[in-house]
């Protein structure tokens, strides 16, 4: 892990002090004078000879300062902490709708092939994975808030929901805080919110598990054991839901775990159209800004995520298939 | 059978449409604008709480938290008493000295006078950042009296312009001094204007209310009590917020969206000059943009009043000289370079180059529609003169980085200027007077004649205005001639606000909104 971490780390901060363009910019602004960019480089060490900057960048991760972002000049592991947790509940969110939609969809996908409710199934799986994010995010937009006025246009919450109570919303996990403080109206509020970004982001998700579901649904039900069950007179459904969803659980696992890390890295279009105050815009807008220690901040962050992502997966291999703990 | 029955095509829509309508129901949308509170929507943050420093979109808060000394009023142009009542200055113009209004007081408790503005000036000076330069000519600060100041300069520059400026020139609290980089990294004010800072969610929103000490008082007028400046990124959302009643004005709506606001009865659209301008900068060092006729072919073959009419729209009108026509001494130039291809292809004779031969490179920021396209015209009209261009699109950063090096400056790029101070010098200080390190002399220009007239004319705004614009007219003649730059348009800078919004005025010295003036119907 930590050799993996070393390599994506220093090739990122390669890549990006290599790239053309001073990022010394974003931190004199607009309109510096000669005196405010030479300042500005000395105050930054940005003069210094890169491999001398490498090194005290690098003793500097070690020790988890990640130093402070040029473009918004807060420290990155701020911005960090402040924003992950939206991000990791708008992308919870997507990824528990898309499950308990994906899922049953394509069982039953599986179960009824070439039937009616198959072709709509798969047709709708089809345009989930097709259609751009950021249109879809607007026409939810347009119909849920400008034509029925459901649901709320932006942000994470209301502005009244949290305004002069800094004490329930604490720990960044705004379901997490008002669920235990038993705030219900800013959980609703919070869910209120949540839901058309939520339902934009689950939408692609949900095509890929359906799609990957139900292709394991039919390769189970090809298999011999499924046919022996159903010469004894089981039906698809019975033998499904009592041996045949095992055979089905590890590459879903695999698929939703993955989606999962691809789905915080991906979160930029969403958390844009929605001003969703999270990691995906941060991350998209220091790498167009080259503000580069928030770019290796959130380097850092989505390899570990992955890391680890990978490493509950393959927990849940040995949970779900009991060959692999022999 | 219950599995297939709750899973027919017909019972899943009626599920999830009876499951989002139950959810409606137990939710009530959104946080709409009061009657009390202005909201803005606005597509970026805040990134600096220093009024010393911040150099930016900071402008929109700060404006309605901070005061300066003076006010530039563009209409009748003539300085506003700001925070001094009165100012005087020497025949010279190397001393100047303003008297201070009483009884005013930061939005700490914090009394202001002639020892608060002998820190402002002395601290900008020491931090050196942002638009901290204007105050480079003060030489010395005397303090007369809790009301009185002298500034003596070491140049005879229009002062009255730098304490008026919109950046860099706001009064405020002796607190910042001791306030921590922490308080101010979270969001922090005190200044002497209406509002007060109040609260700062990051990337969210910024909250002010009113400053009830407030020196020009809260009267009869039905003012804002609170102002909110919420950050949408996208304008379609900016769009749906204004359209919708969750803001009250929108800052940056794109063109073909500004047309549908103009239909709604309830959104009110406008259009005001800026001094802003938009140009294209022609490397004088770098071939073959380093042969004069090459430039004026170039020149002659961008089309200004098409790019005006189809490119910018209501948005821009076609520039009459280098400096915006509307901007405070200035005088058209006798002549700019026109729109015409046969010249175009005149000059490229007198230039000795073959037009196969010569390979020209722009480079314009990629993130802005009409240079883009204005790039892609000035292509489709050099490559009939028979001159190949390569468009090079990218970040200003990029751009500017890459343009400040000759060996891999372009040889055209886009720019676009606005005054820190209300004064033409701005333009030519800047972008024309000869600069060993090139900062934004991006043409590579250098001219002695024009650095000494530029000089001579800004030293000349205050006590000889008249003589002032006649030099600035003659410096832009000699631009003009020499090709350096071709001018493209004057940006207008559209206003979209609620239809009920009353006391709305522009100013292009200040690109903010002064909430204090409006009232709500």
């Amino acid at each position: 892990m930590t050799l993996i971490m070393s390599i994506v780390i220093s090739i990122t901060f390669l890549i990006v002090r290599l790239l053309p363009g001073d990022p010394i910019l974003l931190v004199v602004g607009d309109r510096p004078t000669l005196e405010q960019i030479e300042k500005a480089q000395n105050d930054y060490g940005f003069n210094e000879p890169l491999h001398k900057q490498y090194i005290s960048f690098l003793k500097r991760t070690i020790s988890l300062d990640l130093g402070v972002s040029l473009r918004t000049k807060q420290p990155v592991l701020d911005e960090i902490n402040k924003r992950f947790p939206a991000t990791f509940e708008l992308v919870f969110f997507s990824m528990f709708i898309s499950i308990i939609v994906g899922l049953p969809m394509g069982v039953i996908s599986a179960l009824k092939k070439g039937e009616k409710i198959d072709v709509l199934f798969r047709g709708f799986s089809y345009v989930g994975l097709s259609l751009p994010v950021f249109w879809l995010a607007m026409i939810l937009q347009i119909v849920f808030f400008g034509v029925l006025n459901w649901f709320p246009l932006q942000g994470r919450y209301s502005r009244s929901a949290f305004h002069d109570d800094p004490s329930i919303f604490h720990s960044g996990f705004i379901f997490l805080d008002t669920f235990f403080s038993g705030d219900l109206s800013s959980f609703l509020d919070a869910l209120e919110h949540i839901v058309l970004p939520g339902l934009t982001m689950a939408f692609g998700v949900l095509g890929l598990l359906f799609r990957i579901t139900r292709m394991t649904t039919i390769d189970t039900m090809d298999a011999p054991f499924f046919r022996t069950f159903k010469f004894y007179g089981f039906k698809d459904r019975e033998i499904i839901k009592k041996s045949g969803y095992k055979n089905t659980l590890i590459p879903i696992s695999t698929v939703a775990g993955l989606s999962f890390g691809l789905m915080l890295g991906g979160t930029f279009l969403v958390e844009s159209v929605f001003d969703w105050p999270g990691i995906g815009q941060f991350s998209v807008l220091s790498i167009l800004t080259r503000d580069y220690p928030a770019v290796i901040g959130v380097t850092i962050l989505y390899s570990f995520i992955y890391i680890i992502i990978n490493f509950f997966i393959d927990l849940l291999y040995v949970v779900v298939d009991p060959r692999i703990r022999v | 059978m219950f599995l297939e029955k709750m899973l027919s095509i017909k019972s899943l829509s009626r599920n999830f449409f009876l499951s989002l309508s139950l959810f409606h129901l137990v939710c009530s949308p959104n946080d709409k604008a009061d009657d009390k509170t202005f909201v803005i929507a606005t597509y970026d943050d805040v990134k600096d709480w220093d009024p010393a420093t911040a150099f930016s979109l900071e402008l929109l808060p700060m404006s309605n938290m901070y005061e300066t000394l003076l006010w530039y009023d563009s209409k009748t142009d003539k300085f506003i008493p700001g925070l001094a009542t009165s100012y005087s200055t020497s025949k010279d113009g190397f001393v100047w000295t303003f008297n201070l209004r009483d009884d005013v007081f930061f939005h700490d408790g914090t009394e202001f006078n002639a020892k608060t503005v002998k820190f402002v000036v002395e601290r900008n000076k020491t931090l050196n950042g942002g638009a901290s330069y204007i105050w480079s000519s003060v030489d010395k600060i005397t303090i007369n009296n809790l009301q009185q100041i002298t500034f003596t300069l070491s140049s005879p520059v229009s002062f009255d312009k730098i304490v008026s400026s919109q950046y860099g020139a706001w009064m405020y609290s002796p607190s910042f001094d001791t306030v921590s980089k922490h308080s101010l990294n979270n969001g922090y004010g005190s200044g002497t204007g209406p509002y007060q800072f109040k609260k700062w969610a990051r990337n969210k929103y910024i909250q002010l209310v009113k400053f009830e000490k407030y020196w020009q008082g809260w009267g009869e007028k039905n003012h804002f009590e609170n102002v909110l400046i919420k950050v949408a990124s996208e304008a379609s959302t900016r769009y749906q917020m204004i359209e919708s009643g969750l803001a009250d004005y929108v800052t940056l709506i794109p063109n073909q969206l500004i047309e549908k606001l103009e239909n709604n009865s309830e959104v009110n659209v406008s259009y005001h000059s800026s001094w802003t301008n938009e140009f294209y900068l022609l490397n004088t060092k770098k071939p073959p943009t380093d042969n004069l006729w090459v430039r004026r072919a170039i020149a002659s073959s961008l089309d200004r009043n098409t790019l005006s009419t189809y490119i910018y729209e209501n948005t821009g009108v076609a520039s009459k000289g280098l400096i915006p026509q509307n901007i405070p001494l200035f005088l058209e130039p006798d002549s700019l370079i026109d729109f015409d291809l046969d010249a175009a292809r005149r000059y490229l004779k007198k230039s000795g180059l073959e037009p196969n031969s010569i390979n020209l490179d722009l480079s314009y920021v990629s993130t802005y529609e009409a240079y883009r396209l204005t790039a892609f015209m000035l292509l489709d009209n050099l490559k009939k003169t028979g001159v190949r261009l390569d468009l090079k699109p990218g970040l200003w950063s990029t751009n500017w980085d890459k343009a400040k090096n000759l060996d891999t400056a372009p040889n055209i790029i886009s720019m676009a200027w606005w005054p820190t101070i209300s004064s033409p010098s701005d333009w030519f200080l800047s972008l024309y007077s000869t600069q060993e390190t090139p900062l934004f002399n991006l043409s590579y220009y250098s001219n002695s004649v024009l650095d000494s007239l530029t000089k001579k004319a800004w030293y000349l705004e205050t006590v000889d205005a008249a003589t002032a614009k006649e030099i600035y007219k003659k410096v832009q003649g000699i631009l003009i001639n020499d090709c350096v730059v071709i001018p493209a348009v004057d940006v207008k800078v559209s206003s979209v606000r609620k239809k009920n919004i009353k006391g709305f005025s522009s100013n292009p010295a200040y690109s903010t909104i002064f909430v204090y003036d409006l009232s709500k119907d």
